[in-house]
């Protein structure tokens, strides 16, 4: 019994994690983090045959933990027991699993032939094909992929950056590689601006969150010690911070790696930050570029894992530095995503159900654009309420005096 | 990062020094470890219900300066009648204003709730749905009580509840009946009916055609002259919308009673201070932690004064958050605002003085239902007449203590835990504007709020 | 003059513990008549006090061979006829570097010539098997030990009894011997929770009353001496370890660790007590601190790990010839008061032991079946107990938690008697899996009348909440099930949370102020309990503060 699963005892049964998980709020059917959590982990430490297949419901968004006034990481034990205990069953839905969650491989797949695979995964009869076959819902679009990825862009780069005399690493993860490379040109276009260069590690993987939500523990954990030790070999020759620009990987590199894969990261953990609270920092201690005034009016979503790791405080006052800019805080909620589960059929109307709040709070703002730090919140917020929904870091670049 | 005020708990005291110092135009930071014990309240507003001595109390205001000389360390005693009953009026209006009307006796009284095990308990302030019986229970005026059972749902008892209030003498010659409901949902849920919590129910009763049957099947089991006990079922984020919807279908006169955990009379409290504080441009760290903080010499006072520098959260690392003042709003055992350990009470975030330093067996009673309650509901932070807590006796002086990690007082046997959690909330930001002189602090109005 | 019940049988037992239970089971199933007697639920005395441990005998091995051979004996004995209240886990007798690993070697030698298994790990070994074991252990010892529920073991006992025309009377106490001459024909008793009087009538009268028993032999003029030694010992929110831990030295205090169920408990504490005191049994922080302390050094985690509750026994020793609380041999005393005292139709089962309490039940049964002139042979230690009988195709196939756990507790057949409905199966204590069936059965088929007599035959309240969530539920089920008005079931609810209160207020720290916090915000700040014993009085003006 390691230390994290024995971390239950502090519940005290309030029963408060029920209230915000929003799994449980849209799908009557999941009994909820404090069954599924502390409760159950107490018995399955007396017998594994009190283990809930219902423990994949879960999307891991992490609320409970947040909303615990015990400090009981409600996600992380049933994401360490579905690790333990969640059978892989062979059939399509396995395939679609394995295709949704390795995103680095069938990123590196697609981005050679990405005009043409994302023509084939938004043209309608292959939407219905999949959604018959492997059951990926024909109401989502896939994500799109890029041209060319963000390495590839990079390599032409990485002269320029050496130049800077301050340098950072960057965790770039799979969107920015093979989804949005505008997202990494936006960060260095930032820290460029600043006098910060911007070194890549020499090679890194996916950060292993989807692998975790769909249960594949094993591969994650593979996917934990390559990163960890591409992260320490960069820390430990130039010394530098770790940025990321997702809130996912963030978190992930940061606590799901100890806490949920039992990754040892503590050699790095203190140099890895997420991209937000180090612009607000720099711009605090007087690095901040000149920023052009947009009188535009944003809402500001804050992504469920931003929310546990607690930064949402640096990405909301960073808004606020930018001139005539109006930031609408709004009341955080789950947009229903949670990265790979609102793909998926089965989950389609649940995860609809949950982004229903925050759909409705976002349109009775009649804001410009929308803000978020996490690309799935993105993609969900934009599919669901019509509004361009933008990373902060691609705002900041868009406000920098040329 | 640097704020006017930081208030470290999120709780009703919490959200109280929050909303106030919003409106004062303070540039405001909560800090909240988790969701409040709001969650399992009754929702209800308790002022003062009966004297440290065990007196049961009719109308607060009529006794007030004969409690506060009788108690001079109580909490109210210190924040003094003007302030609590302002602050009462205030927290009042800003949550009608923001949709959950609160509603007293006219006379100012306590009234009378029923509680899910059909005793009676005495409170000051109650959302529309709480049927308030008159502090003379002789004087009640209903004819005939209806409680429902909702079917399957085991957090709430009708049969208990019926069974005691019959027993109370001054319903003599009522008519107290219970009756079972069904709720059309709970059939085809994969999950098992009997296990679903209030809140579970309330997801399922946000659905229109749900809340037609319901009303229709109410309609069958009560009349217009019946006060119609129901647990409390419904509100998740909508707070009164469906009860609203409830009555205006059936006309009927409903007595909401909380249920098991979740309470969500409580939760709409809170969901609703934290609308507001968002709304109002507030900071709001959700499910962080204080871990600790600087505190050094006070160079503007010439006494041997403490002051807080600046404070450490788990989740901002090394990242400190600054602020004139802080409130210092932590809560209880529970909430970890304060901590007992083995051979001593403990305050863990920045080691305050406690008001006991007795061995641990001095923190309870023999019995748990106790008629003196139980002891350790009284130990807290000592604090000064301004709620200043102290460090080994050195005065913090921009630090302000409020709500439930107060010591001096007995939040349930003295009905004022939510009272003392107010007017201490309201009256830390009284303190702290004459501290920072703000600008902005004659403007203060609650409109500004909503 | 009210008319008194009257019951007529062959023999009364005194006293519902593990050996009056053991008793009433082996004379039922020998066919001789018996009621059982106990003042106040089965197994509340000594019986369900203890660390539940399924002794291999090894702990006495160096000290007492005999008692290590009956250890043994009846180990092997339970596994077969009480599976179900028992965990096959198997010990480890660890040595740590302050103990003599000497003494190893001793301890192995005594366990062979007693007839228990033994195996010699290396500190690897054990911390493979039990990686919660102090990891600064220089060896260790495999045993046999497992763990023993007694309150299953007791209440299956009179099932079985009770299916076979044996009679149970709960809360009943008996207030006189009833005699002619030098022989006992019965005794006068009271139920203690209606006060009604009745008498038994019985050829032959056996106190099976524990340490109570010196009180039982009072009555009929006679003295025994008993030593009563006070163990008490703390309950763990979860499991922390899968197998029995002891150290391997001499016995001592907290020197052993149980794996119960879904609970951990460290065990016990000795201190010499008052007769008189027995019935107000307190635990000090003292007994606290040192269980704590010393229970950390068989497993270090044991510090950081939520406490629960404590509780404490009496160990029912007979004195015959003086010593400590310890040393004094628990050895099973059969008085036949006939030949000792001269009293005729009353005997006395004293000290003894949980482990050997079936073998008790046997040779007191064995002498009073001589007496009444029956032949038949013993039988309890080959027939299964009921919920112990499992029938071969019992495969793990999909079923709901609560019945998979209840099961556990009762058996396949008693569990296919349950009501099968959703609402039978759904849950009402959520820590410990106990059903709306499982209560229902246990207020209808196993003597169960009220929550503290539901807790012991279901678990129900014995986890993490202490009852917290699920009372409230489970009170009101006694209305469904037990005809109990709303104001009985609320009364029912009231007790429980004073019981509970007497194990946790010696804990009274940490998250256990917590949980206690919590509990009491929502049973008297929410749900006004306090004004149930109020109930019924009018207000007065004078309890009003006025100016």
């Amino acid at each position: 019994m390691d230390l994290v699963s024995t971390r239950f005892e502090k519940c005290i049964k309030c029963t408060i994690c029920t209230v915000y998980c929003p799994v449980a709020k849209a799908n009557p059917d999941y009994p909820g983090p404090k069954e599924s959590g502390p409760d159950g982990e107490r018995l399955r430490i007396k017998s594994p045959e009190y283990y809930d297949e219902a423990l994949k419901l879960c999307t891991n968004c992490k609320r409970c933990e947040t909303a615990c006034p015990s400090n009981v990481n409600v996600g992380d034990i049933i994401a360490v027991a579905r690790g333990k205990f969640e059978k892989k069953k062979l059939n399509p839905k396995l395939v679609r699993d394995y295709i949704l969650s390795h995103t680095d491989l069938f990123g590196s797949l697609s981005t050679p032939l990405a005009p043409l695979v994302n023509k084939i995964t938004d043209s309608p009869i292959i939407k219905t094909i999949m959604d018959k076959t492997v059951a990926i819902d024909k109401h989502k679009s896939l994500p799109k992929y890029a041209f060319g990825s963000f390495r590839n862009w990079y390599k032409k780069q990485a002269d320029t950056q050496m130049q800077f005399k301050r340098q950072v690493s960057y965790f770039h993860g799979c969107y920015v590689n093979y989804n949005n490379p505008q997202l990494g040109k936006d960060l260095i276009k930032v820290l460029n601006a600043m006098n910060i260069g911007v070194k890549l590690l020499k090679k890194e993987k996916c950060c292993g969150v989807p692998l975790i939500a769909n249960g594949f523990h094993d591969k994650a954990r593979k996917n934990a010690q390559f990163n960890v030790k591409h992260m320490t070999d960069a820390v430990e020759q130039f010394n530098t911070p770790i940025l990321s620009t997702s809130s996912t990987c963030a978190l992930t590199l940061k606590q799901e790696y100890p806490h949920v894969l039992n990754v040892d990261n503590s050699k790095i953990s203190s140099k890895l930050d997420f991209i937000t609270s180090f612009l607000l920092r720099e711009f605090m201690n007087g690095n901040m570029p000149t920023l052009k005034p947009v009188n535009k009016t944003i809402v500001y979503h804050t992504p469920c894992h931003l929310e546990r790791s607690g930064l949402a405080i640096f990405t909301i006052e960073l808004l606020r530095t930018i001139p005539g800019l109006k930031v609408i805080v709004l009341n955080s909620e789950c947009c229903g995503s949670a990265g790979t589960y609102g793909f998926k059929k089965e989950n389609y109307e649940v995860s609809m159900k949950i982004g229903q709040g925050l759909f409705e709070q976002i349109k009775q703002a009649n804001a410009d654009f929308a803000i978020t730090d996490c690309e799935t919140c993105k993609w969900q917020i934009e599919e669901n309420s019509d509004l361009e929904t933008i990373h902060p870091v691609t705002l900041l670049a868009q406000c920098l005096s040329d | 990062m640097k704020f006017d005020s930081i208030i470290i708990g999120g709780g009703i005291a919490g959200y109280t020094a929050g909303l106030r110092s919003l409106e004062a135009g303070l540039k405001t930071a909560i800090i909240s470890n988790g969701q409040s014990a709001l969650h399992f309240s009754s929702g209800s507003i308790d002022l003062l219900s009966h004297t440290p001595t065990g007196k049961a109390i009719r109308n607060p205001a009529a006794i007030f300066d004969k409690f506060t000389n009788e108690f001079p360390l109580h909490p109210y005693s210190k924040v003094g009648k003007q302030t609590v009953f302002e602050s009462l009026n205030w927290y009042k209006n800003i949550l009608t204003t923001a949709g959950i009307p609160l509603l007293q006796q006219e006379d100012g009284d306590n009234h009378l709730r029923i509680t899910p095990l059909g005793t009676l308990k005495s409170t000051w302030l109650s959302q529309p749905y709480i049927h308030q019986l008159p502090m003379r229970l002789n004087e009640h005026t209903i004819k005939r009580i209806v409680v429902v059972q909702i079917d399957d749902f085991r957090d709430f008892n009708a049969k208990m509840v019926t069974d005691n209030l019959v027993q109370i003498p001054e319903f003599e010659g009522v008519e107290i009946t219970h009756t079972s409901v069904a709720i059309d949902g709970f059939s085809g849920l994969k999950r098992n009916a009997c296990e679903l919590r209030s809140i579970d129910i309330a997801r399922i009763l946000t659905n229109e055609s749900e809340i037609k049957a319901l009303a229709t099947k109410l309609k069958t089991i009560a009349t217009q002259d019946d006060l119609v006990v129901i647990p409390a079922i419904t509100g998740n984020g909508k707070g009164l919308s469906v009860l609203n919807k409830l009555h205006a279908l059936t006309q009927l006169t409903f007595h909401e009673v909380p249920t098991m955990p979740p309470s969500m009379l409580g939760i709409r409290l809170e969901e609703t201070m934290i609308d507001l504080f968002i709304k109002a441009g507030g900071m709001l760290l959700k499910g962080d932690q204080v871990t600790h903080g600087d505190i050094a010499k006070d160079n503007n006072s010439s006494n041997d004064e403490l002051s807080l520098k600046r404070i450490y959260t788990r989740n901002l690392e090394s990242m400190p958050l600054t602020a004139d003042n802080y409130i210092f709003a932590s809560g209880s055992f529970f909430n970890k605002g304060l901590i007992a350990q083995h051979d001593k009470l403990q305050e863990p975030v920045f080691n305050l003085d406690m008001n006991s330093n007795q061995a641990r067996s001095t923190w309870y009673n023999p019995q748990f239902f106790a008629p003196n309650s139980q002891p350790f509901l009284s130990l807290g932070i000592k604090t000064n007449h301004n709620f200043n807590p102290m460090l080994a006796g050195k005065v913090i002086t921009n630090l302000f203590c409020a709500g439930s990690n107060l010591g001096g007082y007995d939040p349930i046997a003295e009905g004022c835990g939510s009272g003392v959690a107010i007017s201490t909330g309201y009256h830390a930001v009284n303190h702290l504007l004459q501290n920072t002189k703000h600008n902005q602090s004659q403007h203060l109005t609650s409109d500004s709020l909503v | 003059m009210a008319k008194v019940t009257r019951f007529n049988t062959e023999v009364l037992i005194i006293g519902g513990g593990a050996t009056g239970t053991s008793i009433m089971r082996d004379c039922a199933l020998r066919g001789i008549t018996c009621i059982l007697l106990d003042k106040g639920d089965i197994a509340s005395g000594t019986t369900g006090r203890n660390h539940g441990l399924l002794h291999s005998g090894a702990r006495y091995a160096v000290t007492d061979g005999e008692s290590a051979r009956e250890c043994i004996q009846e180990n092997k004995i339970l596994k077969h006829i009480a599976s179900h209240c028992i965990e096959d886990t198997s010990g480890l007798f660890i040595t740590l570097p302050e103990d003599d690993l000497d003494f190893q070697s001793t301890f192995i030698d005594a366990c062979a010539s007693a007839g228990i298994d033994t195996q010699r790990l290396t500190a690897q070994q054990a911390l493979d098997l039990e990686p919660n074991v102090n990891p600064s252990l220089i060896g260790a010892v495999k045993v046999p030990d497992g763990t023993l529920d007694p309150f299953r073991l007791c209440a299956s006992n009179v099932l079985d009894a009770k299916s076979h025309g044996a009679q149970l009377l709960t809360y009943s106490m008996v207030q006189s011997f009833i005699r002619i001459g030098d022989r006992i024909i019965g005794a006068k008793c009271i139920n203690t929770r209606t006060n009604e009087q009745f008498e038994v009538y019985a050829q032959e009268v056996i106190n099976a009353a524990g340490i109570w028993g010196k009180n039982i032999c009072h009555y009929a003029d006679l003295n025994v001496q008993m030593l009563p030694a006070k163990g008490s010992l703390l309950v763990f929110e979860h499991r922390i370890n899968d197998l029995v831990i002891n150290r391997c030295r001499k016995p001592a205090d907290a020197d052993i660790l149980v794996p119960g169920d879904s609970i951990s408990l460290i065990g016990t504490t000795s201190e010499e007590i008052d007769y008189k005191d027995i019935d107000s049994l307190k635990i000090s922080e003292k007994e606290v601190n040192i269980l704590i302390e010393e229970g950390g050094k068989l497993a270090p985690i044991l510090a950081q790990t939520r406490i629960l509750r404590a509780y404490a026994g009496v160990r029912p020793l007979v004195d015959i010839g003086g010593g400590d609380g310890r040393n004094i041999s628990r050895g099973i005393v059969l008085l036949d008061h006939e030949q000792r005292d001269g009293l005729a139709g009353f005997s006395s089962i004293l000290g003894g032991k949980l482990m050997t309490s079936r073998l008790m039940a046997e040779m007191t049964t064995d002498l009073i079946a001589n007496k009444l002139g029956n032949a038949t042979q013993c039988s309890t230690h080959l027939k299964p107990l009921p919920g112990s009988i499992t029938s071969n195709k019992s495969k793990t196939k999909k079923t709901v938690f609560t019945t998979k756990a209840a099961t556990h507790r009762h058996g396949e057949t008693a569990v296919a008697t349950f009501d099968q409905s959703t609402k039978g199966k759904s849950i009402v204590c959520e820590c410990e899996m106990v059903s709306v069936g499982e209560i229902e059965y246990a207020i209808k088929q196993l003597d169960v009348t009220n929550l503290v007599d539901l807790r012991r035959r279901t678990r129900l309240g014995m986890g993490s909440c202490q009852g917290e969530l699920c009372t409230y539920r489970a009170s009101s089920l006694f209305c469904d099930f037990g005809n109990c008005s709303g104001y009985e079931s609320s009364k029912l609810l009231m007790q429980f949370f004073e019981e509970r209160w007497k194990g946790i207020k010696p804990v009274l720290f940490g998250d256990a102020l917590r949980e206690a916090e919590f509990t009491y915000w929502l049973y008297e700040g929410l749900f006004g309990a306090s004004a149930i014993n109020q109930l019924g009085e009018k207000q007065q003006d004078k309890d009003y503060y006025e100016i």
